[in-house]
């Protein structure tokens, strides 16, 4: 069955929560969706992921649009849950979720040729236009998140490979989408706004433009 | 193996179409995981056995 995870980031998003710094730490219940299987896909959410693999043309919905509430699952509000609904602008193949801390949409761009094409250890990233993402953040290509360390604001970047508790990927294609997110360990949400709480793929859904999908995430803990 | 945060025993994604003509799809739980590994499995085979997946 397909999975549904809280991240790492999500991890750190939830202590920073009981911890109650840094202060602008908000409750992350934002909602998006991915469509459209990448190539060489669809994969399967995990909890080293920073971005969803494929994000639609769609808003993210968040504050007025989604609900969150404390349900009963086990115990007494041991579960957070969200709400929300998110409509179809067009044809759409939808394949994943996601909840994030804030409605803003990281830029993206796509894989060029020679660099990571096709190898485990080359550190240049070619992208299809020039790409700003900032050196020092972090970056997803398929399954694998990469640093960016030099060459932000060019379309020849400069990465560390296999970050965050992924492999490095020898699958990368021209053509792959080059997604923005944050690893735990980048401050309140890292160089990039809206951090990825928790992701989750799952079976084809085909949409029609006006069409919606109702979402409700439950995410049930225990110490 | 999908992991999860050790705090969090399991993550629950239901969803609902809704067509632009008013229809209405339940498609029920269309992602799960359990930090019991013999509990994903149940859920697994189970929703197989059902025919939901």
């Amino acid at each position: 069955m397909p999975a549904s995870v809280v991240t790492f980031k999500g991890r750190e998003l939830l202590a920073f929560r009981l911890k109650g710094t840094p202060a602008a730490t908000t409750e992350p219940f934002c909602m998006g969706w991915g469509v459209t299987p990448p190539a060489g896909g669809p994969f399967t959410a995990n909890q080293t992921d920073v971005a969803p693999f494929n994000e639609g043309p769609e808003s993210r919905i968040g504050s007025g649009v989604t609900t969150s509430s404390l349900v009963t699952t086990a115990t007494t509000n041991d579960t957070y849950q969200v709400v929300g609904t998110i409509v179809a602008t067009g044809a759409r193949t939808v394949v994943e979720t996601f909840l994030s801390e804030l409605t803003t949409k990281p830029t993206t761009n796509t894989v060029a040729a020679a660099g990571v094409v096709g190898s485990l250890s080359a550190t240049t990233l070619n992208t299809g236009t020039a790409f700003s993402p900032g050196n020092g953040s972090y970056i997803q290509i398929r399954t694998e998140v990469m640093q960016v360390t030099a060459g932000s604001g060019t379309a020849a970047l400069t990465v560390v490979r296999a970050q965050n508790g992924t492999t490095a990927i020898a699958t990368i294609a021209v053509g792959d989408i080059v997604t923005l997110g944050n690893p735990p360990g980048t401050g309140t949400f890292g160089t990039t706004a809206g951090s990825l709480f928790a992701h989750a793929d799952h079976g084809v859904v085909t949409l029609s433009t006006g069409d919606s999908i109702v979402y409700s995430w439950r995410v049930q803990v225990q110490s | 193996m999908q992991q999860n945060a050790k705090g969090v025993v399991r993550t629950e994604v239901f969803a609902t179409v809704i067509r632009a003509d008013g229809r209405v799809e339940e498609l029920g739980s269309i992602a799960y995981w359990h930090r019991n590994p013999f509990k994903r499995w149940w859920v697994r085979h189970f929703k197989v056995w059902k025919g939901e997946r």
